[in-house]
């Protein structure tokens, strides 16, 4: 399989080239942040394309930073466990519904007058 | 035990009996969870709590019951929040360190030619256990939030008001007075530190799927 010998030898050599010559992976995990909270420039997505192309852990970062984005976004439905977040203490239960039946009391008090 | 009175709200067509003295049983804990994950003190989170249930009394006559009660106690609850962090930020200036991204500098260092690439065994990882799987688990969501917790506050500020209440990055430098390019920081700041985070602490750990 020689043709395929020299697909790879040239992926290297490009792989090389952009890892050598464009920004850093410290600047492009930056970018792709940034792509998550905003439209990037078209420079800064050519960048990110082509290292991409090249780094599998910035390929890595790019995907579990999506996940964690979608993780986030689900994380209010699902705390459900007390462990984690405690819940609301007997004192403050007792404490709101008695400001709570003061504030009916009134509520009512002034419907009645209305 | 007797709740309180009933208070019947009239809307155009029909009548729906809203009784408040059963807030706390029913909605209770979810808004303190709520409020908990976002404002990380206690106090501050019951007093919110408590503020939300007074307001919607006052304004019952504007829920129409086109959403869950649930929903429309929630969304009180999310401005209130939201008016504490403006006021919040207003009071206590950003911590020069909440823009500091030096703590990630050992995950770029190298030896060789590839200066400021990936370190090689700090890089991100693959992970062992499926990220499918996981947003079906509650305890994975007890990590995440456990990540979040460690963050510094406005860091998790900006970050909770980003990606869990899905406001855009004008909206979020207007309440916090953020410039923009301090939001990207603190954002990228963020993502950093809750990807390594759910990492070492769920995707690197236990069975491997």
């Amino acid at each position: 399989m020689a043709e395929t010998g020299i697909i790879q030898k040239l992926r290297r050599a490009r792989n090389l080239f952009i890892l050598r010559t464009l920004p850093p992976c410290k600047d492009i995990v930056k970018i792709v942040s940034a792509s998550l909270d905003r439209k990037l420039t078209i420079r800064e997505r050519a960048v990110m394309r082509l290292h991409l192309l090249a780094c599998k852990p910035c390929v890595r970062y790019m995907e579990q930073s999506h996940f964690l984005s979608s993780a986030a976004s689900q994380l209010d439905d699902n705390l459900k466990d007390d462990l984690f977040t405690g819940r609301l203490s007997d004192e403050a239960r007792d404490r709101i519904k008695n400001a709570l039946k003061a504030s009916t009391g009134l509520f009512a008090l002034v419907l009645a007058t209305l | 035990m007797q709740t309180g009175e009933t208070i019947t709200v009239s809307v155009v067509e029909n009548a729906i009996a809203i009784d408040p003295g059963t807030w706390v049983d029913e909605h209770g804990d979810q808004l303190f969870r709520y409020a908990i994950v976002r404002l990380r003190d206690e106090s501050l989170a019951e007093d919110c709590v408590q503020e939300t249930l007074l307001s919607a009394i006052q304004s019952l006559g504007s829920y129409g019951g086109k959403s869950t009660e649930r929903t429309w106690l929630i969304g009180i609850l999310k401005h209130k929040i939201i008016d504490h962090f403006r006021k919040h930020s207003r009071e206590v200036p950003l911590d020069p360190s909440d823009t500091d991204l030096s703590e990630f500098d050992p995950l770029f260092e190298r030896d060789d030619e590839f200066k400021h690439h990936w370190h090689d065994t700090l890089s991100p990882r693959i992970w062992r256990r499926s990220p499918d799987e996981a947003l079906q688990e509650n305890e994975f969501f007890g990590v995440l939030q456990n990540c979040m917790s460690k963050l510094p506050e406005r860091v998790a500020t900006v970050f909770s008001m980003r990606e869990m209440n899905g406001f855009d990055a004008e909206e979020i430098c207007e309440i916090l007075s953020l410039s923009s390019s301090n939001f990207w920081v603190i954002m990228h700041r963020a993502r950093m530190a809750l990807r390594r985070c759910i990492e070492i602490n769920w995707f690197m750990k236990g069975k491997i799927s």
